[in-house]
């Protein structure tokens, strides 16, 4: 009988049971989250957590992206810093101290950036940062650096905004401004160019930027922008800008981005008949361009900081270090990364104290330093006054071919300036309706048939399992760059031969059907009775895990590639002016070769029966003598090899290969799995037109409508079929059973 | 079955009563915000502090989120769009509010100043904005459940994320008096992010939110209406025919879901070493939200806050493995699903659970829920047995049918 007393005297103290047990939660809460702060949270660099006394290391801290989609830049960075910092110690470090380099990783967050700031600064109490590539992430960091009054020097982030956060901020790059200006100048001067094409990536700031400051710059000198397309980086399939930008008749095409994407873009441009040259920034400067690029990137210009055959002795040291100590050859950003270690290195040398606002001044002082990228003077916004160096691809090698000076007065502002002006142009756009059309259509087939690879394993593992494998656009990735070792090992890089597709093909999708069935095993089988939200959670776990230890230098490396020609990829014939390429008819039959066989493996063979047996009701199936939990496998492992067939033609198609943690193959796996939900997830037939239908959408959308807002398209139309057709086109809709 | 009905009645609190029951925990809370604000945040240093105020965040956008995935079984990937849009909607508000004020983005004013003013109100237009986001958001879910819902929702934060992409730079300052408040509507800085925003989030009102988030969501939940949310993501069908108006049940839930995520995007915003920008608030952001969601428990308020600590803290402590930080956290996320996959506390919250039933015996314990209920009922049956009030003592406390959301078919 307590109980009913209990509960009644409850009711009567409602208020203050609540208050009471709100206190002592909240009391736990905070006990336990300030127990594991303090705890591990403590920096384990001895001798540091106390402000610098004079004594001890000097603490230098480095805030990078080393995972994540810019995992590429950060962790080149990292390297130089380290070499700098070594080579620095080699020689009794500063002040007779040895110098400490704290690195943590932002993950490529800017959100992140601020809070690694505040922790190398608080806590390791450094004396300065350094970092970061990305602008966004300068910004965050830059702010929190400011507040704090510690010196920051960013390598490589070339927004103005950066150094105008205030007097604790430099920077070792030139900026966007005047970047823009020297390639505006180079392609105005030296190429005798009137008019010229942007394509920009309008998802990073660096690429925007850019584009903004050489089409003011070009404007400014006399020319004209023909057209100013804007893709999201990521995208797969650029043709409807590239088309447009054709079409817009230019002299050359202004393209600022990375390097990681840039290779891409010129295969691409070069496969549509676009043969004006194209210009770069210095995110384009790295030994793999020419590697990634290939024959696309001839004749092609980019400003940058620096050439690394250049002859000067601190550049033919530096690359030789690198070279001996990281196996590889620095890029620009790399060597803006030791710069900035050095200059800082100096700058304390020459400070009258370590603090903040000596050191800042220091810093802000440096005149004339003989960097690796030139020689650096820091004017009063504490920007370099640097000349920029223009670098044309020729012969697969990056020369030398122009200095263009600091600008000694300001341009005339141009009055229009960006998309009113790059409209008016457009206007007198010339190019066929009828090319267009098939070029679009030619696009579309090869897009569908990539995405009906990758949605073919959603659809299949939702018909089995119910849940959606956010894992499986990663098995696509590891398809593709499985498929690149296996190419560049087994010799095939030089001279194709016919059995290298059908072997590599069959390898890829061997193992990546065993890769599948592993996840399959040890992640999602425990959980087969858990909650689905909790598998779904476990599939994003997979995800993360296998993006992350893509990056891995053990494993495929931090460096995108450049996919070995499998094929003797030829034009089979023009048809108003679209070609019709080898590869996009093998990319096309090969997916309908596979999309018909799993047809008939899932409605003519036993096997299928029973995979359908499952998907109708797992628990009957297994009544009926069906192996449910070899079924499920067997159903990974099939998606899991489509995927990897899939990944290889994507590098065949698109010939470059992001890192695996990039956003390419996020949105690629996304993009497919809308299509197989939109098709009706479930359903073999559903999917493939499904990824038809999206290809569609997204290639006219983008050559009729306007390419910026192609995602867009892409779940608009998803939104109107499920509100449509709950279950997707050709879903069943199912019947709710209380 | 008469008897429990009575008894269920029987403690149905009044609106009055329930809003004077609400006055002492927002009092004890604004007390703790205060208390972390004036001595822990100065004691532990600006990066505990940051910290502090990043659990805070999480901790409002977590429990936001698990208004409608929780209670509601509505599965949502699009809570940091929600996020987004509140973000912005008040950073614009903040910074060329305060250009047109005072002629300058700077924080203005001390503790209660004109500044903070400025930003409380951009904290109510950011959840008003968001909140009917969340009802446009919230439609589909009528013709939508689990995945599909889930995926429109992914579709609407990216769609949200494109278009803040597409707006142009940031004015400054004396371009935005010039242009009035409405000229500067579509300069949200694009990709780059909306820099210069004011950074007025600090402890307090971080927590203060976080308190009036936790009474209203620990009301809701006990509260008729929240019965009604657990009902329809227990089993729609079985809810609608015992009278229960699903369709406004779902679509408030997302309402309330929205407004206080607004909220959590305002105070991301305004946080000193964040710049708000669209890259930060995409999917990636979603999936985390869900993941302290399913980690805490689907419905436990105090486990979610946990789980907001916990996955707030964790990244920090792996900062430290470089590149192996990012496989390192994926392998815990798949170990912990693995070995507890109904989160820290199931359904239950932290008094329910046995460990502080233990420690802390009768004081803690909660009569409020329905599980609660039905074990009183349950051992009311059983006369005779006394004891603890679990029927099954050696029951694992997540054995109920609550612990499968979803899983109709």
């Amino acid at each position: 009988m307590g109980r009913r007393g209990e509960l009644g005297r409850c009711a009567v103290v409602g208020g203050r049971g609540v208050l009471v047990r709100w206190t002592l939660a909240a009391v736990v809460v905070a006990a336990s989250v300030s127990a594991v702060s303090c705890d591990n949270l403590a920096p384990d660099v001895a001798g540091i957590a106390a402000k610098d006394d004079g004594t001890g290391p000097i603490v230098v801290g480095h805030y990078a992206s080393l995972t994540g989609s810019e995992a590429t830049f950060g962790q080149g960075t990292d390297k130089a810093i380290q070499i700098a910092v070594e080579e620095r110690n080699a020689r009794g470090g500063v002040r007779g101290r040895p110098i400490k380099l704290v690195t943590l990783d932002d993950a490529s967050k800017a959100a992140e950036a601020g809070t690694v700031v505040t922790r190398l600064i608080t806590e390791y109490h450094v004396d300065a940062v350094l970092g970061e590539v990305a602008s966004g992430a300068s910004l965050a960091g830059g702010k929190v650096a400011q507040r704090y009054g510690v010196p920051m020097i960013t390598p490589s982030s070339t927004n103005e905004r950066v150094t105008q956060l205030g007097d604790m901020v430099s920077r070792m790059c030139f900026m966007d401004s005047f970047q823009g200006y020297a390639m505006a100048k180079f392609a105005h001067d030296t190429l005798k160019a009137t008019r010229v094409g942007v394509l920009y990536d309008q998802a990073t700031p660096y690429s925007v930027g850019l584009a903004k400051e050489f089409s003011n710059a070009f404007l400014a000198l006399g020319g004209s922008i023909t057209t100013s397309q804007a893709y999201t980086s990521g995208d797969v399939n650029l043709s409807a800008q590239l088309q447009s930008l054709k079409d817009s008749n230019p002299q050359a095409i202004f393209v600022p981005g990375y390097y990681t994407e840039a290779g891409n873009y010129a295969i691409q441009a070069r496969k549509i008949g676009i043969t004006v040259p194209l210009l770069g920034g210095d995110g384009w400067d790295s030994p793999k361009l020419a590697e990634i690029g290939g024959d696309a990137m001839e004749g092609n210009y980019y400003s940058n900081h620096y050439a690394f055959d250049e002859n000067r002795p601190v550049v033919r040291d530096f690359v030789a270090k690198f070279k001996a100590h990281w196996g590889s050859i620095p890029d620009g950003l790399t060597a803006l990364g030791y710069d900035a270690a050095n200059v800082l290195f100096a700058a304390m040398d020459r400070a009258p104290s370590l603090d903040g606002p000596d050191l800042a001044r220091a810093i802000a002082a440096t005149r004339e330093f003989p960097g690796v990228t030139g020689t650096i003077t820091l004017d009063e916004g504490r920007n370099p006054v640097k000349s920029a160096v223009i670098v044309v691809m020729r012969g697969r090698q990056a020369h030398f071919a122009e200095r263009i000076e600091p600008r000694t007065q300001p341009l005339a502002q141009a009055a229009p300036v960006g998309e009113g002006a790059a409209a008016a142009v457009d206007a007198g756009r010339t190019g066929s309706a009828l090319s267009k059309l098939l070029q679009t259509l030619v696009d579309t087939l090869a897009l569908g048939a990539l995405y009906a690879l990758i949605a073919l394993g959603y659809t299949l593992v939702y018909g089995v399992l119910r849940f959606i494998n956010f894992a499986h656009a990663d098995v696509f990735t590891f398809g593709a760059w499985i498929s690149f070792v296996l190419a560049t090992h087994l010799g095939f890089a030089q001279d194709p031969s016919w059995i290298a597709l059908p072997l590599v093909l069959a390898i890829a999708m061997l193992l990546c059907a065993a890769l599948g069935a592993a996840i399959e095993r040890l992640a999602y089988r425990p959980l087969r009775n858990a909650p689905r939200l909790n598998v779904l959670i476990t599939a994003i776990g997979v995800s993360l895990l296998l993006q992350n230890t893509g990056t891995l230098s053990w494993s495929f490396g931090p460096n995108p590639q450049h996919m070995a020609a499998l094929i003797h990829d030829r034009s089979l014939g023009e048809v108003a002016g679209v070609q019709f390429r080898v590869v996009d008819s093998v990319v096309l039959v090969l997916a309908l070769l596979l999309v018909g066989a799993l047809q008939l493996l899932v409605y003519r063979s036993r096997l299928g029966r029973a995979m359908r047996a499952v998907s109708f009701d797992a628990r009957v199936a297994s009544l009926m003598g069906i192996n449910v939990g070899r079924v499920v496998t067997i159903t990974f492992a099939i998606g899991s090899a489509l995927a990897a067939a899939g990944g290889l033609l994507y590098g065949l198609k698109y010939e470059s290969l992001p890192i695996t943690s990039h956003s390419t193959w996020v949105l690629l796996g996304l993009t497919a799995f809308v299509a197989a939900v939109v098709g009706g997830i479930g359903n073999v037939r559903g999917a493939a037109v499904g990824a038809l239908l999206i290809a569609a959408v997204q290639q006219f959308g983008a050559a009729y409508l306007s390419p910026q807002l192609r995602d867009i398209y892409v779940f608009t139309i998803l939104i109107v079929v499920l509100l449509v057709k709950p279950a997707g086109l050709f879903g069943r809709a199912g019947v709710e059973k209380v | 079955m008469k008897r429990l009905a009575e008894r269920i009645a029987e403690h149905r609190v009044a609106p009055a009563s329930a809003a004077v029951a609400s006055v002492w925990p927002l009092i004890v809370g604004i007390a703790i915000a205060w208390f972390l604000q004036q001595f822990v945040a100065p004691a532990v240093g600006p990066f505990y502090a940051k910290i502090l105020l990043d659990i805070g965040i999480a901790i409002v956008a977590a429990v936001s989120l698990n208004i409608v995935n929780g209670f509601g079984g509505q599965f949502s990937l699009g809570h940091a769009g929600f996020m987004m849009v509140g973000g912005y909607a008040a950073a614009w508000l903040t910074y060329y509010g305060s250009i047109q004020l005072w002629g300058s983005p700077a924080i203005h004013g001390g503790f209660l100043g004109g500044g903070d003013l400025l930003f409380l109100a951009a904290c109510l237009l950011a959840g008003v904005v968001a909140a009917v986001a969340g009802l446009i958001v919230g439609l589909p879910s009528l013709r939508l459940s689990g995945d599909y819902l889930a995926i429109v929702t992914l579709g609407f934060g990216e769609i949200v994320r494109v278009l803040v992409q597409r707006s142009s730079d940031v004015m400054l300052p004396g371009d935005a008096r010039a242009a009035g408040m409405a000229g500067t509507l579509g300069h949200l800085g694009g990709s780059l992010g909306f820099g210069g925003v004011p950074t007025y989030t600090r402890v307090f009102y971080v927590y203060v939110f976080v308190a009036i988030l936790l009474i209203c969501a620990y009301r809701l939940k006990i509260s008729s209406r929240g019965r009604a949310l657990l009902a329809v993501r227990e089993n729609e069908i079985a809810a609608e025919a015992v009278g229960i108006h699903t369709a406004r049940v779902k679509v408030s839930a997302f309402v309330m879901s929205a407004f206080f995520a607004g909220i959590g995007g305002t105070l991301f915003a305004h946080e000193l070493g964040t710049t708000l920008n669209p890259r930060d608030l995409g999917v990636q952001r979603s999936i985390d939200l869900v993941i302290m969601v399913v980690l805490g428990g689907m419905g436990s308020i105090t486990g979610v806050v946990l789980a907001a600590a916990i996955l707030t803290i964790m990244p920090e402590l792996f900062r430290e493995f470089a590149e192996y930080r990012m496989p390192v956290y994926a392998l815990a996320l798949i170990v912990v699903m693995i070995v507890r996959p109904q989160g820290l506390f199931g359904i239950q919250e932290l008094w329910d659970t046995q460990a502080w039933r233990r420690l802390f015996g009768r004081l803690g314990g909660s009569h409020r829920t329905p599980q609660a209920i039905a074990r009183a009922a349950r051992s009311e049956a059983a006369v005779a047995r006394p004891g603890p009030i679990d029927a099954k003592p050696g029951a694992k406390p997540d054995a109920k049918p609550g612990a499968k959301p979803g899983d109709r078919s």
